[in-house]
């Protein structure tokens, strides 16, 4: 049986591995915040931006994400194949939103290819496209680097470490935490004993793959029922087990292993701010960069 | 009661439990039950399923409060709320299901659940945690996860887990029932040990005889009452025949040597029995 509490965590021991889990949460997060920097082709043009000016701001804006998406994947020694296995859950989603983007752009298009009744093509509606499925594409694979390189103990660790202050207005981060572990540790054991009732059911002739839809929910009833009753029970235990073990929440709680932060955890802060203040060079044009640019693509032209 | 004596490490006075009080489903599981445990002694409380062992297991260390009369560790009472860590410390439960006492999903972090709890230094931790796989030989599986294992070295890492918070006492409810007879000599072996060696007070839980053998000091339970109590004599009463517990494979073998006419010595565990023979030949 395959190790389910582990996640999708593909073991490495790379640096990215190695971070601690806490930065590795934060990054993800100023990842995710520094694609919404980005802006969309209405928005920009709303505020009376011209289209090439665009094109070239976001496209340098993306190149600088993906380069250090890229480089994050190879340092993790991670097969590209299953950075991008994750995409599939979302790819129909990014297929629909990229084609409504595409045949019913609303904004005020000024390189219109092709219109009939509400479906139009316009250069806008292209790039408009484009940029969203680019963005989504980044925003869903970004944080399946960290599933594949964490593992979810380390998660929660990090988790509850990095909530703590929320326990100041009485969120019972502690609480909610061991809540996950206790369920992470539980699911393989519910899943042997889900096998061993259904085999005992087989062995009295239930039917699992007969019939209809509703008919195969039926049959499952008498897995479910021993399956509940026995994780209450299951449930009663634990806590017996956990109270003579001393516990009593999170009050007086020592941990035996400290997360300290080392210097590559500074060091990829450190670079995660530096893409980040490249994106925002690139997209509000600091020092005049964008113009920069803008010029030189007009003389190459 | 023939031990009850003033003060002991564990004292049980006159105590009664009741499940689901006032209820139609109202259970009675121990009656009027006393016995006192001193420090260092190897204990075995025997029973069939329902006599109220696992009961008497979960007063020791204030999981469950007596209806009536009282349970004090240590001079402790187990109904006072404010000593319940007290006493937690000293008493430790390793319970029959391994998978349902486990709480974390790597071993070594599962272990530390107990000095964790009682909020020590990570560096002390760290050493308790190590030096607790050791003494079960776990200490290479210590980064794995604990599915993945025997029944048997599953319930190792619940006595390391225990043996990790440093108690007094080690209760051990029903902890090798679910095992192999290889998983039930492992077992066998560190509780013996820890008493050995480490003076340790072990209270063994069981309904097999031959575990039962080891003890100094032998409690028989019927129907929530205690009936027999005393040294390793009890192993040879006749009361155990009664109530179909029988005695231990070593008694009633050396019973049935003699009937045929050998004269085997008092013996009560497999070991002594086989020296004896051993000197008769």
């Amino acid at each position: 049986m395959r190790d389910v509490s582990m996640g999708q965590y593909y073991p490495t021991k790379s640096i990215i591995h190695r971070l601690d889990a806490r930065i590795k949460l934060l990054l993800v997060i100023a990842y995710i915040v520094m694609l919404f920097f980005i802006p969309t082709v209405d928005n920009y043009l709303a505020k009376g931006g011209n289209l090439s000016d665009y094109v070239i701001k976001a496209s340098c804006a993306f190149i600088v994400v993906m380069l250090f998406f890229i480089v994050s994947i190879l340092l993790s020694r991670v097969p590209i194949g299953k950075v991008l296995k994750s995409i599939k859950a979302v790819l129909f989603l990014v297929i629909i939103t990229a084609a409504i983007m595409l045949f019913f752009y609303s904004g005020s298009a000024s390189h219109v290819y092709f219109q009939r009744g509400i479906i139009s093509i316009s250069l806008e509606g292209i790039i408009s496209a484009a940029v969203m499925a680019l963005r989504l594409f980044l925003l869903v694979i970004g944080p399946s680097l960290l599933t594949l390189t964490t593992t979810p103990v380390e998660l929660t660790d990090g988790l509850e470490r990095l909530l703590k202050p929320l326990t100041l207005i009485k969120v019972p981060v502690h609480d909610i935490a061991i809540i996950m572990s206790i369920a992470l540790r539980l699911i393989p054991t519910l899943i042997e004993e889900a096998d061993k009732i259904t085999a005992a059911q087989k062995a009295r002739l239930a039917e699992f793959d007969d019939g209809n839809i509703f008919k195969k929910v039926k049959a499952m009833l008498p897995v479910f029922v021993p399956l509940l009753v026995s994780s209450f029970r299951r449930a009663d235990e634990l806590a017996y087990a956990m109270d003579s073990r001393c516990y009593s929440g999170a009050t007086g709680r020592t941990r035996m292993k400290v997360m300290r932060m080392r210097l590559r955890d500074f060091v990829a802060m450190f670079v995660m701010a530096a893409v980040f203040f490249a994106v925002l060079v690139f997209v509000y044009d600091f020092f005049g960069v964008t113009t920069l640019l803008v010029n030189l693509v007009g003389i190459a032209l | 009661m023939c031990y009850y004596i003033g003060m002991s490490f564990i004292n049980f006075d006159n105590v009664s439990f009741t499940y689901s009080a006032g209820t139609q489903n109202e259970i009675r599981a121990v009656k009027n039950l006393s016995l006192s445990i001193e420090e260092g002694e190897f204990v075995a409380l025997v029973g069939h399923n329902g006599s109220g062992k696992s009961t008497v297991a979960k007063l020791m260390n204030g999981l469950l409060i007596p209806r009536t009369g009282k349970v004090t560790v240590n001079g402790l009472d187990t109904a006072d709320k404010k000593s319940l860590f007290e006493i937690r410390k000293n008493v430790g439960v390793v319970f029959q299901n391994p998978d349902n006492q486990m709480v974390a999903t790597i071993i070594e972090d599962d272990v530390a659940f107990g000095p964790e709890n009682l909020g020590l230094d990570p560096k002390e931790i760290r050493s308790r945690v190590d030096s607790a796989l050791k003494s079960v030989d776990m200490y290479d599986y210590r980064e794995g996860a604990p599915f993945r294992l025997s029944g048997g070295q599953k319930q190792r890492i619940a006595i390391a887990g225990v043996l990790a918070i440093k108690p007094r006492v080690m209760v051990l409810d029903e902890s090798t029932s679910m095992l192999d007879p290889q998983g039930k000599k492992d077992i066998m072996d560190i509780v013996l040990r820890l008493n050995r060696e480490e003076k340790m007070t072990v209270i063994m839980i069981t309904h097999f005889m031959d575990e039962a053998a080891l003890a100094d000091k032998i409690f028989v339970m019927e129907d929530g009452e205690l009936v027999l109590s005393g040294g390793k004599e009890v192993l040879k009463s006749p009361r155990l025949i009664q109530n179909g517990l029988g005695y231990p494979p070593a008694v009633s073998l050396a019973k049935r040597l003699r009937e045929g006419g050998m004269d085997v010595g008092e013996v009560y565990t497999d070991d002594e029995l086989v020296e004896e023979i051993c000197r008769l030949l």
